[in-house]
């Protein structure tokens, strides 16, 4: 039994801890504290720093251990008796501080950990206070590490915590320790540097300022910042981190603790992401356009502007000619007003927060297996699954803290399955298997899967389960890797590694699986009765979704043509619910240019940018009478809005989040609102109120009292949220979709492109933030003969040319890419949205390149 | 009744024995004593660099919160102070402040003193602001009475 | 009681073709495998073992047979680990025993393996040690030819392969125990760990049997022949392999030719760089004996054999400062205590020794001391703390007079 309580004893105090962890951890938890360097929760225990010697004076079985014992490494046990403050433990620690600091600068003033260091305090408690060196302190050589980790190594203590993180979290092993005794040194290897997207979790667990942030160097203080705890607003996984703020001013972010996410570590874009929120983008007070100009305007203007266009609007064509799109950026509490303004005061269901083609695929997806959008996966099982199957995703670009889960997966012995047309790294030295197949054939991959789990056994079960066994037993599983170029004998390997029965087995689909591919993958889930977990792009697609700004869809998830529930809405907004679905994402842009719609509000969204179909996206934003923006940053479109309103980023904002596991958090704000910006939940009451149809909810409470009314799940998390959230899992029922796979795509010669959302390059907050600009550059990924081919090495400019426009990117030499494909960060290419269609998107489009101009050469050595 | 009076003259004849305590101020000037908190100065060491490193710990220290510290990275070139620190900016609101000396407590490099002098009046509050350059001495040995301000043995030397 | 003298694992050192095979062969090589495979029950083999009475002569004396038992039999696989670092300085048996008979060690490993029912064998053998490691690899390969090693070793249905490794692809570290590797060892694996010399020992335990291996020595408990390693001022240092139970004085006066140019004796270091220095007075008064118990009792160690003789010229602070730069070099600097400590310590002795001494040097050693014991994952701090807790307390007239005189006042050079 791994989980059984014990109690054990530690200074005449029982603690309480579960048999066989560390006494350390056990004491930690209950309060008791006993220094320590190396050890980390986290962490394997290395033992090493030997500051936590305790007196085992009686190890469980009525005798004590004749040695001091470090808690880190020592198992609790039932009835132990141990000691931390015996004479001999007292002079351990005197001793071991002693060592400690014997070679440790005492520059505390001018070092940045210097107020929450732990030599620092572990010092003032344990240790002597007086210094008996007189030898001259070691000197390290001085070396760099990156543009966000700052090396000072002559304050390292050689805790090793750094080492551990790149060998066992992060898995790039960049760190190590050359040299013996008092001459060993930590470092990274010169020719690996520190480029890990997860390296910023050095900084956090570094006990002493050896390791501390680049960014932050200097700025402020601990005592003088304030902090606020809460989920990470910047993709949809909600890693628990903490904001610092030194007056209104943000000043760094580090990682908080939540175990059912993110154990103790965060990304770099979610560590340096908020400097996008004091970024010069920022729209800091409402705009309205005059004379083709956006010109400053008070609140008051900017929203009677909003009120007089729109009630003419409605006057005239009705609420069906007034559509929203957005919501994925906002609190669960200002997507809600968002829809509530949309249905009770226009009079519309057109309200849609899938803006990017993808989202609205995958959200369909699921709603067509399971009824519902999220719930049916949790991160954590991800962490602890025997089997992984990962489509369309590559993790450690997309969502990087879901590459820890399933490298912890990995290490616990899991089968990781990929399809992705790349093969994409997870740093894992064995347990990964790669189906590629063609890209836009994910789908067939998948089938060709499902085949060969039936072959070894899996037998579908529950709603559509005949239509599904029927559909796999007449495919042909050599003809689908045939038309997928997927081999399959690996297919049936990674089919055997999946283990069918018994194991838990999770399915992570990525930005990758779109519209077949998704729906596949939620029959696979069915078919091995995995979890499944969508990884969205909109750090709050879910909860949007839930809040109701789905054209179909009603708060709660409800449909639109549930007479109880339209009256579940009148009754709390007090208006009408129209019962005719409204427009989605991908039916306004038509409607736009049709005329059938007439005014556009886009809130916190992009899509003249962020649109794979950008040329037809901006006809009709062309199109369109009046366009409003609300958002917290300048970006593409802007140009087409006639009224601009200042928004809040969620590091502005108090409020709720969802992530892609469907836990509501808890967000606090961090910093006020810039400038003019104001709650969107507030703009929209008061908007309301411009346009004289005042809504009922105008504040905080109000707001989250409609939504618990409407969303039966939310109803308990909206009024009390513990720390780590609540997950508002689903139960794991659904129904087999045999929906016959498009024919396969004739083979393509020449170079196909493909798009892959890079976290730290999507979205116009993170292209904002300064602090992300040291991240890798936006590149063209070739494989290195197609590099050879065109005669571009790494890092040399390339000429991208793309249905008739063309860009130059410089060039990224990457093995992971079979040749012939090609591979861009989505988003990034602004400048060829013309010539990108969905389907091409999907399947990849043909792209010619041709080396531009060499990288400039630095001679080295000499 | 008459001893009273005679008790009364008594008094004023004592005191007109006694010395005299008034200053003809400004013609005359009474030596401060040691440890008389003044205007603040900050020091530089003796090669002329500023001991301050922009630690913050007086302005940490500071009970009514009229120092502002902000601090930057050195130019390893031309550096300000010792070590990798130097203070970018440093103001002291003289009229908040209560002249307790836990600024000169706190500081680890004895670079923030109170200093003896007492005459620093103005004619507007702004005035009040003393910015670094106003309170930065050119040479440390300008000012041999701020040495007893700090005990050496405690300073932090490491830099 | 009387000790027999006789020469166990060095009786053939005298024959130059020993290190061949078939010169081992001729000197009665391979019998004991020929005995024991497939013929004696592995439980049978570590009975044997533990009747002899075998000690690990790598430094800490562990019980051999004890050791092997200790290993889980259902937990497979398992391996042998060969300890042939020998590191300690003034002992130099292993080398010899590697190099002049390295069939004597592949027989020793094949009667381990059996008993505890290993397949794989790895001897460990550090980079410096190239003669020797050139001579265990002949010979491993001379042995897989005549199939001494491999699968099915000579018909007997049992094999083991043995590999001469240089470590395990790992930053070289010692491990937190427990675990202890009997459990978890060499990759994850139940392993036992014995020294080249132990493992020498047991072909001749097998062919002659416990009770004759028993006789040799002073008790039940130290039983069998040590090689110590006699350097320093004896007039003939080198390598003599000795029953259990000699006294010190014998060793050196007897054996090792007494002291060089008549100097008087001053102090003995009975069991390397680790074992805590025994002063001359200690030695003859003492009558302190050469077997593992009697040196515990005598506040020392028999360690791991390397006897180092110093006289009346040495200086004991030089040599406590040599002795501590050792321990510097070779701390791995996974603790604190360690990383740090013997730095520390090595920069105090010899700033003592060059005549910069500082008043409270000596108390801070003092007070060094304790921390260093116990508190780390090896007893590589132990060592030193030993090694120079000894030093200066049987030599603290000389320390003190190093600090006072600010120099050394029996003038040796230094750096040494």
């Amino acid at each position: 039994m791994a989980d059984q309580e014990i109690t054990f004893t530690l200074n005449g105090e029982a603690v309480a801890a579960k048999k066989g962890e560390p006494v350390l951890e056990a004491a930690l938890r209950r309060g008791l504290h006993i220094p320590h360097f190396c050890y980390h929760s986290y962490l394997s225990v290395v033992g090493q720093c030997r500051a936590c010697l305790v007196d085992v004076l009686d190890a469980g079985n009525g005798k004590p251990v004749p040695k001091l014992q470090p808690a880190c490494a020592t198992p609790a046990i039932q009835g132990m008796v141990i000691s931390t403050v015996s004479p001999r433990v007292k002079e351990a620690q005197e001793g071991v501080f002693e060592f400690l600091l014997k070679n440790h600068p005492l520059d505390c003033p001018v070092c940045d950990q210097g107020g929450e260091c732990p030599l620092q305090d572990q010092t003032m408690a344990y240790a002597k206070a007086v210094s008996r060196t007189h030898e001259l302190r070691r000197i390290y050589p001085r070396k760099e590490l990156s543009a966000y980790v700052k090396p000072e190594m002559n304050r390292c203590v050689h805790c090793t915590r750094c080492i551990r993180f790149t060998h066992e979290i992060d898995g790039g092993g960049e760190f190590g320790w050359a040299s013996r005794g008092d001459r060993t040194e930590v470092g990274i290897f010169e020719d690996l540097p520190l480029t890990s997207i997860v390296s910023g979790n050095v900084i956090d667990i570094c006990p002493v300022g050896a390791l501390t942030d680049n960014k932050y160097r200097f700025t402020a203080r601990v005592w003088e910042m304030a902090h606020a705890e809460g989920p990470c607003t910047l993709c949809s996984v909600g890693c628990r981190q903490r904001v610092w703020r030194a007056g209104d001013e943000l000043k760094r972010v580090t990682a908080g603790e939540n175990p059912a996410v993110n154990d103790a570590w965060i990304c770099d874009v979610g560590r340096y992401g908020w400097s996008g929120v004091h970024a010069g983008e920022r729209i800091l007070r409402p705009l309205i356009r005059r004379e083709g100009r956006l010109q400053p305007a008070s609140w008051p203007e900017a929203l009677g502007h909003i009120a007089r266009r729109l009630g003419a609007i409605l006057r005239e064509s009705g609420g069906g000619a007034v559509a929203g799109l957005g919501g994925a950026w906002a609190t669960n509490e200002s997507a809600f007003q968002f829809g509530a303004f949309f249905r009770e005061v226009l009079g519309s269901n057109s309200v849609d927060c899938r803006v990017h083609p993808r989202d609205l695929a995958q959200t369909e997806a699921q709603l067509a297996a399971f009824g519902a959008v999220g719930g049916q996966g949790s991160i954590a099982g991800l962490g602890r699954a025997k089997g992984i199957l990962l489509v369309g995703s590559d993790p450690f670009e997309e969502h990087p803290i879901l590459a820890l889960q399933v490298r912890k997966a990995a290490r616990g012995g899991a089968a990781v399955v990929s399809v992705h047309p790349r093969r994409i790294d997870l740093r894992l030295h064995s347990g990964l298997r790669h189906l590629c197949p063609l890209p836009g054939e994910e789908a067939r991959a998948l089938r060709a899967l499902a085949k060969a789990l039936a072959e070894a056994g899996a037998a579908p079960s529950g709603e559509g389960a005949e239509g599904y066994a029927h559909a796999l037993a007449s495919a042909d599983l050599d003809a689908l890797c045939r038309e997928a170029d997927i081999d399959p004998r690996e297919a049936r390997e990674a089919a055997r590694a999946l283990r069918p029965e018994g194991a838990e087995v999770v399915v992570l689909a990525g930005p990758g699986a779109q519209a077949e591919a998704a729906a596949e993958a939620a029959n696979l889930a069915l078919l091995l009765r995995a979890e499944l977990l969508f990884a969205s792009t909109g750090p709050n697609l879910q909860g949007a979704l839930d809040m109701g700004l789905h054209p179909a869809l009603l708060p709660g998830g409800r449909p639109l043509g549930d007479a109880a529930a339209r009256e579940a809405c009148q009754g709390a907004w007090g208006g009408p619910v129209g019962a005719a679905p409204g427009l989605s994402s991908a039916q306004v842009w038509d409607a736009l240019n049709e005329r059938r719609v007439r005014a556009l509000y886009l809130f916190g969204c992009d899509p003249a940018a962020e649109h794979p179909e950008g040329a037809r996206v901006r006809r009709a934003l062309e199109a369109a009478e009046f366009v409003v923006l609300h958002a917290s940053h300048a970006n593409a479109s802007l140009d087409y809005a006639e009224v601009v309103l200042p928004a809040p980023t969620l590091y502005e904002e108090e409020g709720s989040v969802t992530n892609l596991e469907r836990r509501v958090q808890r967000l606090r704000r961090a910093v006020k609102p810039l400038g003019e910006a104001r709650e969107p939940w507030r703009a929209f009451a008061e908007l309301s109120r411009a346009m004289e149809a005042p809504m009922r909810a105008h504040a905080l409470d109000r707001v989250r009292l409609q939504a618990r009314l409407l969303c039966a799940d939310y109803a308990g998390p909206l009024s009390r949220l513990p720390e780590e959230g609540v997950r508002l899992a689903r139960e794991r029922r659904g129904a087999f979709r045999a929906a016959a796979l498009p024919p396969a795509a004739p083979p393509a010669g020449g170079l196909r492109l493909i798009l892959a959302p890079a976290l730290w390059l999507s979205g116009s907050f993170a292209a904002s933030a300064v602090h992300l600009k040291d991240m890798p550059r936006a590149a063209l990924r070739l494989s290195p003969p197609d590099a050879d081919r065109i005669g571009a090495g790494e890092g040399d400019e390339a000429e991208v040319e793309l249905g008739g426009r063309s860009l130059r990117l410089p060039v990224r030499v990457d093995a992971s890419l079979p040749v012939g494909l090609a591979q861009a960060p989505e988003g990034y290419l602004a400048a060829l949205r013309g010539g990108l269609d969905a389907g091409a998107a999907r399947g990849g489009a043909a792209v010619k390149v041709r080396a531009a101009a060499a990288a400039p050469r630095v001679k080295v050595g000499g | 009744m008459l001893a009273e009076i005679a008790r009364g003259l008594w008094l004023t004849l004592k005191h007109s024995w006694r010395s005299r305590v008034t200053v003809q101020y400004p013609d005359e000037r009474e030596e401060m004593p040691k440890g008389y908190r003044g205007l603040h100065k900050l020091l530089r060491w003796e090669d002329g660099l500023e001991r301050c490193v922009g630690c913050k710990l007086c302005s940490a220290a500071c009970p009514v919160d009229c120092i502002f510290v902000e601090s930057a990275e050195n130019d390893p070139a031309r550096p300000t102070s010792k070590g990798e620190r130097y203070a970018s900016v440093y103001e002291i609101n003289e009229l908040r402040c209560i002249f307790c000396g836990y600024c000169e407590e706190a500081c680890p490099v004895g670079a923030i003193v109170l200093g003896n002098e007492y005459e620093f009046c103005q004619d507007h509050r702004d005035k009040f602001l003393y910015a670094k350059r106003d309170l930065l001495v050119r040479r440390t040995e300008d000012y041999p009475e701020l040495k007893a301000r700090y005990d050496e043995k405690r300073l932090l030397t490491y830099v | 009681m009387a000790i027999r003298f006789e020469k166990i694992v060095t009786g053939r050192f005298g024959n130059p073709e020993a290190s061949t095979l078939a010169g081992y062969e001729a000197a009665g090589g391979y019998q004991a495998i020929r005995k024991i495979l497939g013929k004696a029950e592995p439980k049978n083999v570590i009975e044997l073992v533990k009747a002899s009475g075998l000690r690990g002569r790598g430094g800490a004396g562990f019980p051999c047979g004890l050791k092997w038992s200790f290993v889980p039999q259902s937990l497979n696989p398992k391996y042998l680990a060969v300890n042939g670092d020998e590191g300690e300085p003034g002992t130099f048996k292993d080398r010899e025993l590697m190099i002049r008979d390295p069939h004597q060690l592949i027989e020793g490993i094949v009667v381990a393996c059996y008993a505890v029912g290993i397949a794989k064998a790895y001897v460990y053998i550090r980079g410096e040690f190239d003669a020797p490691w050139r001579a265990v690899e002949r010979a491993l390969g001379e042995a897989y030819a005549k199939g001494y090693l491999g699968e099915n070793i000579l018909g007997s249905g049992f094999g083991c392969d043995v590999y001469a490794h240089r470590g395990e692809g790992k930053r070289g570290h010692p491990r937190l125990k427990p675990p202890f590797p009997a459990v978890v060892g060499l990759y994850g694996k139940p392993t036992v760990i014995n020294n080249v010399e132990t493992l020498s020992n047991l072909p001749h335990i097998v062919n002659n049997g416990a009770e004759w291996f028993a006789g040799i020595g002073i008790d039940e408990k130290n039983t069998g022949t040590r090689m110590y390693c006699v350097s320093g001022h004896a007039a003939r240092p080198g390598l003599y392999e000795l029953p259990l139970g000699l006294t010190c004085e014998e060793l050196i006066y007897e054996h090792a030719g007494g002291m060089r140019n008549g100097k008087a004796l001053k102090a003995v270091i009975p069991g390397g760089a680790s074992a805590p220095v025994l002063t001359a007075q200690e030695v003859r008064e003492g009558k302190v004996r050469m077997d593992f118990d009697s040196l515990a009792k005598a506040g020392s160690m028999g360690g791991s054999g390397g006897v180092i003789v110093m006289d009346e010229t040495a200086c004991m602070v030089q040599a406590a400062g040599r002795l501590a730069r050792f321990f510097e070099h070779e701390s791995c600097g996974q603790c604190s205590v360690c990383r740090e400590g013997t730095g520390w310590v090595s920069e105090i002795i010899n700033r003592v020794e060059a005549g910069r001494g500082r008043a409270d040097d000596l108390a801070t050693l003092a007070s060094i001391d304790p921390n260093m014991r116990g508190n780390t994952i090896c007893v590589l701090s132990d060592a030193c703390a030993m090694m120079f807790g000894a030093f200066l307390k049987k030599f603290h007239r000389e320390f003190e007079a190093h600090v006072e005189q600010g120099r050394c006042p029996l003038g040796s050079p230094y750096p040494a």
